[in-house]
């Protein structure tokens, strides 16, 4: 218990004013037992569910979408790919007949 | 005393709804819930309604106390000085005035008796609480500086300090109050 700075007698002396501030406890052991309550049941026994039940819920929420995103992933990509590449018989997609026709410029007319 | 893991068994049980295993833990700890409580608030009932207190939240929140992270005294520490800081946040509401005032009205016999006691107890209630906390936790109640740093939620090296200049300032307030008293 000997701190820096603090002289054997220093030390002593305080120690020996700390002992004589004695406490005798007077809490009532048996008033505490007779009376406490009861106890909650954990979160996971609530069968209304709690916060627990709630996170368990989301999770097989997302369980299930996961792999039906994954499953849509190539459809979506190949949508993607199909709308931005160029279409067949022209060497870019600006020098297509649609572009022209919708810029005002000399189109395709049947 | 128990062994930690003996104290890790018997918190088990408690948290499923043990009581003897509670009454066990109860009369290990509620005498020094108690002395740390009136000690720390300078207030017998006080400390005696922290102590009550600080077991039930055992009692009910047991499942919540981890032994990987530090032994059921410190847990218990820490959660007596918390309700301590917020009681005294909220300005003793939680027991209310009339009854604080009623109850500390009434002289504790001891402190009547000794003189002494009643200085060192205010000399104590002059320090911070971080040091009053820190001092009474590793001077009383035994608890090493790493324990009293889990207490607390500080470094080793703020705990050392902080008993240093505990035991600085408290000897100071007491050597000057007995040189005063004839």
């Amino acid at each position: 218990m000997q701190e820096p700075h603090e002289t054997p007698e220093a030390r002593e002396r305080l120690e020996a004013w700390l002992d004589r501030y004695a406490v005798t406890p007077r809490a009532n052991l048996e008033g505490l037992l007779s009376n406490l309550p009861p106890q909650e049941a954990p979160a996971r026994a609530r069968p209304w569910g709690g916060r627990v039940a709630s996170s368990a819920r989301w999770g097989a929420f997302i369980d299930l979408w996961r792999p039906a995103a994954l499953a849509a992933l190539p459809v979506l990509l190949g949508f993607v790919l199909s709308s931005a590449l160029p279409t067949e018989n022209s060497d870019s997609w600006e020098a297509s007949e649609q572009w022209v026709f919708a810029a005002g410029g000399e189109g395709y007319y049947p | 005393m128990y062994t930690e893991a003996e104290e890790g068994q018997r918190v088990f049980q408690v948290a499923q709804g043990d009581r003897q295993a509670f009454a066990e833990l109860a009369a290990c700890y509620l005498p020094k819930l108690e002395q740390y409580g009136t000690r720390l608030s300078g207030r017998p009932a006080l400390g005696e309604d922290l102590a009550q207190e600080t077991l039930l939240q055992l009692w009910l929140e047991a499942r919540r106390f981890d032994p990987a992270r530090g032994r059921l005294s410190t847990w218990l520490y820490r959660i007596a000085r918390n309700r301590f800081l917020d009681q005294q946040r909220q300005g003793w509401r939680w027991l209310g005035l009339e009854s604080l005032e009623g109850r500390d009205a009434m002289p504790d016999p001891e402190l009547e008796q000794l003189s002494d006691a009643r200085q060192v107890q205010q000399a104590l209630q002059r320090l911070p609480e971080r040091q009053r906390s820190a001092l009474l936790l590793s001077y009383y109640e035994g608890l090493s500086q790493k324990e009293v740093a889990e207490v607390l939620g500080l470094g080793l090296r703020a705990v050392e300090s902080l008993i240093a200049r505990a035991r600085r300032a408290l000897g100071k307030t007491l050597e000057e109050e007995h040189a005063r008293t004839p």
